[in-house]
């Protein structure tokens, strides 16, 4: 057990912690897949400018949870949330609240990279320009600071003409980042992003996460403990569609309150 | 430069202006409702292709009733039309096809599923479906030019003499060795249907899940029972859907028949004497009809083929269908 | 298998099973026999017969030489226009059914009448075209032909559009979406790049078909002995003169039809492999 615990000192403590402003807030969170519940009433705030881990076992409702932040349910209609989520006090689940707005300023990286069929450079410029309406210049500039903040930018600045499908997985999902944070979102979601990746790249993206937990509120989903103790500064155990415990690193990983959350993060299940 | 500096100036959770967001929606009303009058469309083309055949036979079909089917007359000048003829030709020359067409199929689909190498797979079954590509009007020609004297020469003389004297089906095969008849159509409309129903066929054939055929193997069972006793009653309904989409295709067949059959609108048992096919009289006639009356008969006709192959290509569907349900 | 003597039964069942696999092969090569037989026949024929004359000349009296200019330049255009009308409302049908439809049953029923009007006999095509247009406007002509030609390539595009589509993981989409991006901007330039292959493949194998095609043009863009560009007027058209000069009595037209016949089917087996061999991501029904 003592493996998990890293020395970090980046690491926020409680009282850090407790200090934050909260950015996410859900309150009594349902979520149905027709008739069956996978969420039951699932209460937490994500604090701002920090690193949330959502961990529990597969089909615990964690990926199912990060889903509802961005309603990207919403394909799917006989998907369904009730209660609510408050981004900055504001109710995203009303279905006043415009979509597009939302997603703007919460932005998802997904498991798999995700890349656009296009040049590397299109693939940030191209969503870049649905927002806002910037010279050549400008734009250069934008995906020069998106990709660099994906720490992509030394890699692929000779060949920002080259297809993205050209680059490695690892390349790719930080691509896909560089895009998500090029509309400079103010929450992002990564759903297990690395668990497609090789170590090397795994490590890459979690200093990508550190290096820029000041500027965004990350909600990472990840079925890897280790990845939550090396990188979160709150991490929340989900168990079959219920939220059994949140809190900040310490406490997850050295004194849990829940039983539950001992046997998980001491490996007994999952 | 560093990221740290950047990201601390530029990358700052911060609301910019947003643009572009009202018209989003608006976008994707748009959107939608232009692909979907677009899939609209392909219903309306069915619905207007039936309709405007039915409104264009009217006269036909009010003038001579029933007898428009049951009667053989087909008379241009005297304006009576009966199109038994062409009908019974259309379904003779197919079911010949289908006598050709199917045991070489699902030899051709057993062979690509359990006799050919690995790699040979891919070529044979392209092989096949390039039979598919070639024109219709190719084998049409192939079959006036070629095939018909090599009918004419090699096999009707040996036909007429073994089997013309045969009981009851003699009388099919009593007639001319002209070549130009309904065997030699509906020999090659059989060659036509082959590559759509043996590429079908393999199709299903592969998509039987794996375990299936790897258990009869474990139990010793030859190749040949695989299919017969596996891969067949499995995919029956496949199967008998592949065979109805060759069908439709044959009955609805125009230039490759057309050619050999003889455009005749005498009624003859002979499977050697021309002949008259649905498709094959609307071909030939209709830019000579020259009376209302006639036009209309021949667009009557094609109402006939259309709902029938109609019929057959859905029940074609239907059971395909159930296969690709029972797969999921 | 084992030297020991074989148990008569199953000796009896392996007997069986050579016997049927030596049919299953032959009834292989007995396919691939006419494929043979038929290529053979259009190449010695057809090559025999071309010449330049075949590329600068126009389509000859009954009896004379000539060539098939004004014939291949009717079907490239009213190829052409059938691309032009079928590509576009094909995609946005085809779009329809994978983005929007889905599994509704106005979406099955739509793939279920595409797949019956994918198979539909032709001359029936030709007989729509011939009421809708023909009729209402009064004469044969070049767009007649186009019209019929795009309504046998529109199933062929709706259905490899909705299979092209369908195969894009759904991330794809998600991950357009969850930019803020509007559905329209991710299937218009996200969707339709990865599926582009797909799509281009439904499109040439489309193209193929309808180059060939004979029955639907008979009485819609007709025929034209003559050098026409005038799309409102009857056309000439390679299938049909192929079909009125091989049934003719003069050798000289013979000559002519087999000549077509054999550029024809190199066009459309050269378009049929090369798109099979280069762009095909998979089996096509």
């Amino acid at each position: 057990m003592s493996a998990l615990i890293t020395d970090r000192p980046a690491q926020t403590g409680s009282q850090d912690l407790a200090q934050r402003p909260t950015k996410v807030s859900v309150r009594n969170l349902e979520f149905f897949y027709g008739k069956t519940r996978a969420l039951h009433g699932v209460n937490f705030d994500v604090p701002a400018n920090a690193i949330t881990a959502l961990i529990g076992p597969s089909g615990c409702g964690k990926s199912t949870l990060l889903r509802t932040f961005n309603r990207m349910f919403e394909l799917y209609p006989e998907q369904k949330a009730t209660g609510e989520i408050q981004l900055d006090g504001e109710n995203i689940l009303a279905s006043n609240y415009s979509l597009a707005n939302l997603r703007a300023r919460i932005g998802m990286v997904f498991q798999k990279p995700t890349p656009f069929a296009m040049s590397i450079f299109e693939n940030v410029a191209f969503p870049l320009r649905h927002y806002e309406k910037l010279s050549k210049a400008e734009m250069q500039e934008r995906v020069e600071i998106a990709l660099t903040q994906a720490a992509l930018w030394n890699e692929v600045k000779d060949k920002l003409d080259r297809s993205a499908l050209a680059l490695s997985g690892g390349q790719q999902q930080r691509l896909c980042i560089a895009r998500t944070l090029a509309v400079r979102p103010e929450v992002v979601l990564l759903d297990e992003p690395t668990s497609a990746l090789d170590p090397q790249s795994t490590a890459r993206i979690e200093e990508f996460v550190l290096e820029q937990a000041r500027n965004f509120t990350f909600v990472i989903v990840t079925h890897n403990l280790q990845q939550a103790a090396r990188i979160a500064d709150q991490t929340a155990f989900m168990l079959n569609g219920d939220l059994v415990e949140v809190g900040p690193h310490e406490q997850m990983f050295i004194h849990p309150h829940d039983p539950r959350t001992r046997d998980y993060v001491t490996g007994r299940f999952g | 430069m560093s990221s740290a500096t950047i990201t601390s100036e530029q990358g700052a959770p911060a609301t910019p202006e947003r643009t572009g967001q009202p018209a989003a929606a608006t976008g994707d009303r748009l959107f939608r409702l232009l692909t979907g009058g677009a899939a609209w469309l392909v219903l309306i083309l069915l619905l207007g292709a039936a309709g405007s055949m039915a409104w264009g036979g009217r006269e036909a079909f009010q003038t001579f009733g029933w007898s428009f089917i049951t009667s053989k007359d087909w008379d241009a000048v005297g304006h009576q039309f009966g199109a038994l003829v062409p009908i019974y030709g259309t379904i003779v020359s197919s079911v010949i096809a289908m006598i050709v067409a199917v045991p070489i199929s699902f030899g051709i689909a057993t062979f690509l599923a359990e006799v050919a190498p690995r790699w040979m797979r891919g070529p044979i079954g392209m092989a096949i479906e390039l039979l598919a590509a070639v024109p219709s009007i190719i084998y049409g020609m192939w079959g006036l030019f070629v095939f018909a004297p090599f009918m004419s020469e090699h096999v009707e003389p040996w036909v007429t003499e073994h089997w013309a004297t045969l009981p009851v089906i003699g009388v099919l095969f009593d007639g001319p060795p002209i070549g130009i008849g309904m065997l030699t159509a509906g020999i090659i409309l059989g060659i036509m249907t082959i590559p759509f129903i043996s590429s079908v066929m393999r199709d299903v054939f592969q998509a039987i899940p794996p375990a299936l055929r790897e258990s009869a193997f474990a139990l010793g069972a030859t190749p040949w029972e695989v299919v017969c006793k596996v891969t067949l009653p499995h995919t029956r309904s496949a199967v008998m859907g592949a065979i109805f989409l060759g069908l439709g295709r044959a009955l609805g067949e125009t230039m490759a028949v057309t050619f050999v059959l003889g455009n005749a609108h005498d009624f003859s048992l002979s499977l050697l004497m021309p002949g008259n096919s649905i498709a094959a009289a609307i071909a030939n006639e209709f830019t000579e009809a020259d009376s209302p009356i006639y036009h209309s008969a021949l667009i009557a006709l094609g109402f006939l083929l259309f709902v029938v192959t109609f019929i057959v290509l859905a029940i074609a569907k239907f059971m395909l269908l159930r296969i690709e349900r029972k797969g999921r | 298998m084992s030297r020991q003597p074989m148990n008569p039964i199953v000796r009896r069942r392996q007997i069986t099973n050579a016997i049927a696999l030596v049919l299953a092969t032959g009834a292989t090569l007995f396919g691939l026999l006419w494929l043979v037989w038929i290529l053979w026949t259009t190449v010695t024929q057809g090559a025999s017969a071309l010449s330049p004359a075949l590329f600068t000349q126009m389509t000859p009296p009954p009896g004379e030489e000539g060539g098939l200019l004004n014939a291949f330049y009717g079907s490239a255009v009213m190829i052409l226009l059938a691309i032009v009308v079928g590509t576009p409302i094909g995609i946005l049908a085809g779009t329809y059914l994978s983005e929007f439809g889905k599994t509704s049953v106005l979406a099955e029923t739509i793939r279920f009448i595409n797949d019956i009007l994918l198979s539909a006999p032709s001359i029936v095509v030709g007989l729509f075209i011939y009421e809708l247009v023909v009729t209402t406007t009064g004469h044969f002509s070049g767009y007649a032909g186009g019209l019929a030609l795009g309504m046998i390539l529109l199933p062929v595009v709706v259905r490899t559009t909705d299979e092209a589509l369908r195969l894009i993981p759904n991330q794809l989409r998600e991950a357009g979406l969850a930019l803020g991006l509007p559905q329209w901007k991710v299937v218009g330039y996200v969707i339709y790049r990865s599926a582009s292959t797909g799509i281009a493949t439904g499109v040439l194998l489309g193209v193929a078909r309808i180059s060939g095609e004979t029955a639907p043009l008979l009485f819609t863009a007709l025929n034209n002995q003559y050098w026409s560009t005038d799309l409102s007027a009857p056309m000439a058209n390679v299938p049909v003169v192929i079909f009125q000069y091989a049934m003719s009595p003069y050798d000289s037209w013979h000559a002519l039809a087999w000549a077509g016949a054999f550029v024809v089917t190199a066009f459309v087996l050269a378009l049929s492999i090369a798109v099979r061999l280069f762009l095909r991501p998979r089996s096509f029904k």
